[in-house]
């Protein structure tokens, strides 16, 4: 509209503007080849990384007082002795691993040292070789200065891009300059495999060097391809886990035989199981609950079939299976409901809450005299129950 | 209507978008009777400012008094089954819905999931009761949480059903001052529902 | 289409005309809001814990992208730091340097408090959402709870600053010169800033600021955080009270 008022020399300014446009952008074009960083290096102040480390440390100190990491002591040393054990004693120190309580299989690693690691990966390791191999993979990420390189990258691509969507803008073509974008962003995600596909190799050779046993790594992406095909979500089950990292950065099938080649030119090991099993048992229920809030039922029930089968923790596992059925709903589900909260409540681990399921499921149908045992026996397992007064309520209904 | 992730980091880059387009119908109530939806009316002690409906979320209407971060009234008016409280603009995104059948602590999960579905973190139900809704038999529900930032919150609400509709009202400020400052107020309002 | 692609041309316009204004200007606005409640006078020998400011200085590419700087930003956070000090060089208040005590859950939550605060006075007092329960009414408080503050620091106030600015990088100049010609406008820069003043007895947000400034004022010289800085006390129940007396 506005061009309309323009006069006809305008043709020749733009043309011109273009030419200077192009030649400032090329001039700020920056290196993406960079050496990876020395152990307890740091940046300068005055350069782009010492920015990038500026503002992730100031998220790093908004995530330590934030709600959502998990601060136990035993597990956070845990996973920060395996990092060290990958990292090697050099590098140990740069890294800070925060557990976070989201329930998404995912790990980040900030270009500062600030790793974090999702409660919803540990919820799915089988053992310390497959999160070693996790976290060998994102400190790679770190190493090699991938967010460095990838920053550098968007800024050279949006340069380059200013030119096409300005130019195009200028001349009317609106849809050109999208497209143009489009394009420029989808150079950036190629840049991105090459890095993921780095700290693959890399990260392989980190945690093959600390000792841990090689087909753990490829396993990891195998159980996640698995897991996401049983998905209730038509696109996860098409991309493998979304939300995660590995959403942009697809766990393809040739990522997977990369690791698998790898690994099976070296002799095979022995996963470490039971220290890890022995760390995150206790929060095993906390993150099943909060798996499940995701309500995606298929991947809840393929993940706690899959621990079942390792036959641990049984009462929490088969109390959980009945809770993904109760919330599901499907033909048949309040049978099956009932019939694992009934199995959970012959193992000691079962939680309290089973009982007050139990209780509804039976009341559901039609056994009011053993859902009231089951409530019953709820509110002696939870005296300070949050709804005690409710399950009163069930058990004697005229409030006498 | 729920927000949990606001910090102050992204707050510019926020305002700067709320500035740019037109200002809310943000509307004086109270004190006095409010009416919210079709199917209740609610009584203020004091004046709140009230948020439009929002159909997305299934939300009646949403009321504050020192600005939503600070104190949040959410009220549904008759959510049907197979309706969510969340609302996203992906449609494959698998969310917590409403079912007719629900039992009361069910319910009270339906809530809360959905509020941690939007971010609210450490979610937890800490007392379930039966309480009147108006004439209808409903329960009233305590819970804490916290932002994401950090912040942590305390919450109060009442749910009940008519016939296969749900209706709730909820509350949520931070635990330090502010849910202090309104629970006797908030509280007189739970107290005060009566149905139309 | 069509029709959005020349509001958004009109809008960048608009930027660029008010940017440009602000060069030949230099332009340092400031919106100051005080509480309604009651307040006393802040007595003589008050002690005040400055919080350490947060502040965040970065650099406008060619094409826009906002890269931070940490040399510009730390260099801003000592200018601005030395300038309110010297704000205070000429009363009887002392200012004291604070950083956050994350060890202590109590003091963490009335920071975080004090942030959605903050973020709320921001969203209806200074971006077209008043609230009517507001009206009339700068009542925002933090609650008696701050008394751990009180009580730990030995303090009566606490002053929080929050300051973030844009620089254009020479490439970026060069670029909006250009497309200036060509009819497009670009933003060459941008400074914002708030502060707060909590009582520390009664929580309240006795007095809250908002600065904004052209690219023309730079915070990374001394001279440009003294403007801002001056923009950013202004009127505050601490300095402002002796400036004037200064001044008559």
């Amino acid at each position: 509209m506005l061009n309309r008022f323009k006069p006809v020399l305008f043709r020749y300014p733009l043309r011109l503007a273009l030419l200077a446009l192009g030649s400032t952008a090329l001039m700020s074009c920056v290196s993406t080849d960079v050496p990876p960083i020395e152990a307890q290096a740091a940046p300068d102040d005055a350069t782009d990384e010492g920015g990038i480390w500026y503002v992730t440390d100031k998220v790093e100190k908004d995530l330590q007082t934030s709600a959502i990491v998990e601060r136990d002591p035993a597990l956070n040393d845990y996973v920060s002795t395996v990092a060290c054990r990958v990292t090697g004693p050099e590098y140990c120190k740069d890294l800070r691993v925060y557990i976070v309580k989201q329930p998404y299989f995912n790990a980040s690693m900030a270009p500062n040292g600030m790793m974090q690691v999702w409660t919803g990966l540990l919820l799915r390791a089988e053992n310390e070789d497959q999160l070693a191999y996790v976290l060998g993979h994102e400190f790679a990420h770190y190493r090699q200065r991938h967010s460095l390189k990838q920053w550098r990258q968007a800024k050279n691509m949006s340069n380059a891009s200013l030119i096409f969507s300005v130019g195009a803008a200028a001349a009317g073509a609106g849809a050109a300059g999208v497209l143009g974008q489009a394009a420029a962003l989808a150079r950036l995600y190629g840049f991105s495999r090459e890095a993921e596909r780095e700290s693959d190799d890399l990260g392989f050779d980190f945690f093959v060097a600390a000792g841990y046993a090689p087909g753990e790594a490829a396993r990891t992406w195998e159980y996640l391809i698995a897991e996401a095909a049983e998905s209730s979500s038509r696109r996860k089950r098409k991309s493998v886990a979304r939300a995660s990292v590995f959403a942009t950065h697809p766990v393809t099938t040739e990522r997977v035989e990369n690791l698998q080649a790898k690994a099976a030119a070296l002799p095979a090991g022995t996963p470490r199981r039971e220290a890890f099993l022995a760390v995150t048992k206790p929060f095993l229920q906390q993150w099943l609950e909060q798996d499940l809030t995701l309500r995606d039922f298929g991947s809840s029930l393929f993940l706690t079939n899959t621990l079942i089968e390792d036959g641990d923790a049984l009462g929490v596992l088969y109390f959980h299976r009945a809770e993904i059925y109760r919330l599901r709903r499907a033909d048949g589900d309040n049978d099956l409901a009932l019939a694992d909260y009934q199995t959970a409540s012959q193992y000691d681990d079962a939680p309290p809450e089973n009982w007050r399921q139990m209780g509804d499921a039976l009341a559901k149908a039609g056994k009011t005299d053993e859902a009231k045992t089951a409530w019953a026996t709820y509110l002696e397992k939870a005296p300070d129950a949050p709804d005690r007064l409710l399950i009163q309520s069930y058990l004697d209904p005229d409030g006498a | 209507m729920a927000h949990f992730n606001v910090s102050p980091r992204t707050f510019f880059a926020i305002i700067a978008l709320i500035g740019l387009s037109a200002c809310a119908s943000i509307s004086a109530v109270g004190p006095g009777p409010v009416e919210i939806g079709k199917s209740y009316r609610i009584s203020t002690g004091e004046v709140w400012s009230k948020y439009p409906p929002q159909s997305r979320t299934n939300t009646a209407a949403t009321m504050t008094i020192d600005g939503t971060i600070l104190n949040t009234l959410s009220f549904v008016d008759g959510l049907k089954p197979g309706e969510s409280i969340i609302y996203t603009s992906d449609r494959d995104k698998l969310i917590p819905k409403y079912r007719a059948d629900m039992s009361a602590s069910e319910l009270v999960d339906f809530v809360l999931d959905s509020y941690s579905a939007q971010g609210l973190a450490n979610g937890k139900m800490t007392d379930l009761r039966p309480e009147k809704f108006g004439t209808l038999d409903g329960y009233r529900f305590d819970f804490t949480g916290a932002y994401k930032s950090g912040l942590e919150l305390s919450g109060t609400g009442k749910i009940a059903q008519q016939g296969d509709n749900l209706h709730i009202i909820i509350f949520y400020a931070p635990s330090e001052y502010y849910y202090g400052l309104r629970k006797d107020e908030v509280d007189g309002i739970l107290a005060s529902v009566s149905l139309l | 289409m069509a029709g959005s692609f020349f509001t958004l041309k009109q809008i960048r316009l608009l930027i660029l005309i008010i940017s440009m204004g602000a060069v030949v200007t230099a332009c340092v606005t400031s919106s100051v809001n005080t509480t309604s409640n009651s307040h006393e006078a802040p007595k003589s020998g008050a002690q005040i814990l400055l919080i350490q400011p947060d502040v965040e200085l970065s650099l406008i590419t060619a094409s826009g992208l906002r890269e931070p700087r940490a040399d510009w930003s730390k260099q801003a956070q000592d200018l601005i730091i030395a300038e309110i000090e010297k704000n205070f060089a000429g009363n009887d208040h002392e200012l004291r340097q604070h950083s956050l005590n994350m060890d202590d859950a109590h003091e963490v939550q009335l920071i975080k408090l004090h942030e959605a605060v903050g973020n709320t006075i921001l969203l209806h007092r200074f971006f077209n959402q008043p609230l009517p329960s507001k009206k009339d009414k700068f009542d925002w408080s933090l609650g008696p709870g701050v008394a751990t503050l009180a009580d730990n620091y030995d303090a009566d106030y606490a002053l929080f600053i929050f300051a973030r600015g844009a620089y254009a990088s020479a490439a970026r100049q060069a670029t909006a010169l250009v497309l200036a010609v060509a009819g497009v406008g670009v933003s060459t820069g941008d400074q914002a800033a708030f502060a707060s003043l909590v009582n520390l007895k009664t929580g309240d947000i006795v007095w809250f600021n908002v600065t904004v400034t052209g690219s023309g004022v730079d915070m990374r010289k001394p001279s440009g955080a003294e403007s801002v800085v001056k923009g950013l006390m202004k009127d505050n129940p601490l300095t402002n009270h002796t400036n004037d007396k200064a001044k008559s």
